[in-house]
């Protein structure tokens, strides 16, 4: 949606060369500036930059649902081992089911979407030696980063 | 890896590097920073009409673990809502709860 300026801001803006010009609502009281779109495009970047960070607040949890999917992959991962044949496709689980095996990440998301299951329904693991299970957080260089677990 | 490092190019000197539909975003690279193109999707998805557009990032070649990605750059630079993202795990990086999300970079 686009307003348009009032005759007495138009004037304004001209007589300013494009602005800055402050208006105030009459009702909250609160002020604020009129630039060309130009101008506007100048600053956005750093007005973006410096807008204020989300509120700390604690990480979303990992889904039962998804714990679980990554409980029975870890489970079941050893055995899955044993194959060669198997070594280095994915595997995917929902909940304690295990769903198959591919080649590609997109030949079973396809499956678990036809089976009528949602994004984050199921978990899909590569077979393939790992040192921690997927639930614990993965290991980070500490180099750049304050990193605890 | 090292024969990939090997190949991209450091940036020779502070460059502004312009994205978007319109070229209406920018950001400033330092001089010898490792600039790459990413895309970012959900998991599994080989329709590449459903990807972000690229938006550019600096490569930490000291970085063992997967990508970092603020908040703020998935909803605006990539328009993805994070809650798209399945939560995998969670970590805390200096002090702040961070989620691990899965997505195909």
């Amino acid at each position: 949606m686009t307003l348009e300026l009032t005759e007495q801001q138009r004037q304004q803006v001209t007589e300013h060369g494009g602005g800055p010009v402050e208006v105030v609502d009459p009702v909250s009281r609160r002020g604020y500036v009129l630039i060309a779109k130009e101008q506007y495009e100048r600053v956005r970047a750093v007005l973006e930059a410096a807008a204020p960070a989300p509120p700390a607040e604690a990480a979303p949890a990992v889904s039962p649902l998804m714990l679980r999917s990554q409980q029975a992959y870890w489970r079941e991962l050893p055995e899955l081992l044993k194959d060669g044949k198997l070594h280095r496709q994915r595997v995917c689980y929902h909940g304690d089911q295990r769903i198959g095996t591919a080649r590609t990440d997109a030949e079973l998301v396809r499956r678990c979407l036809r089976l009528g299951l949602q994004r984050g329904d199921f978990y899909i693991g590569w077979i393939e030696e790992r040192p921690t299970p997927p639930w614990e957080p993965p290991d980070v260089e500490e180099s750049l980063f304050d990193v605890t677990d | 890896m090292t024969r990939i490092l090997n190949r991209l190019p450091l940036l020779p000197r502070q460059e502004t590097v312009s994205f978007g539909k319109q070229d209406e975003r920018t950001v400033v690279f330092s001089r010898d920073s490792l600039l790459v193109w990413l895309s970012v999707g959900l998991r599994g998805e080989d329709d590449p009409r459903r990807l972000s557009p690229p938006f550019p990032a600096v490569l930490d070649s000291g970085n063992t673990c997967e990508a970092y990605l603020h908040e703020h750059h998935l909803v605006h630079w990539a328009g993805i809502r994070p809650a798209l993202l399945a939560v995998l795990t969670s970590k805390r990086i200096n002090e702040v709860p961070v989620p691990f999300r899965e997505a195909d970079v």
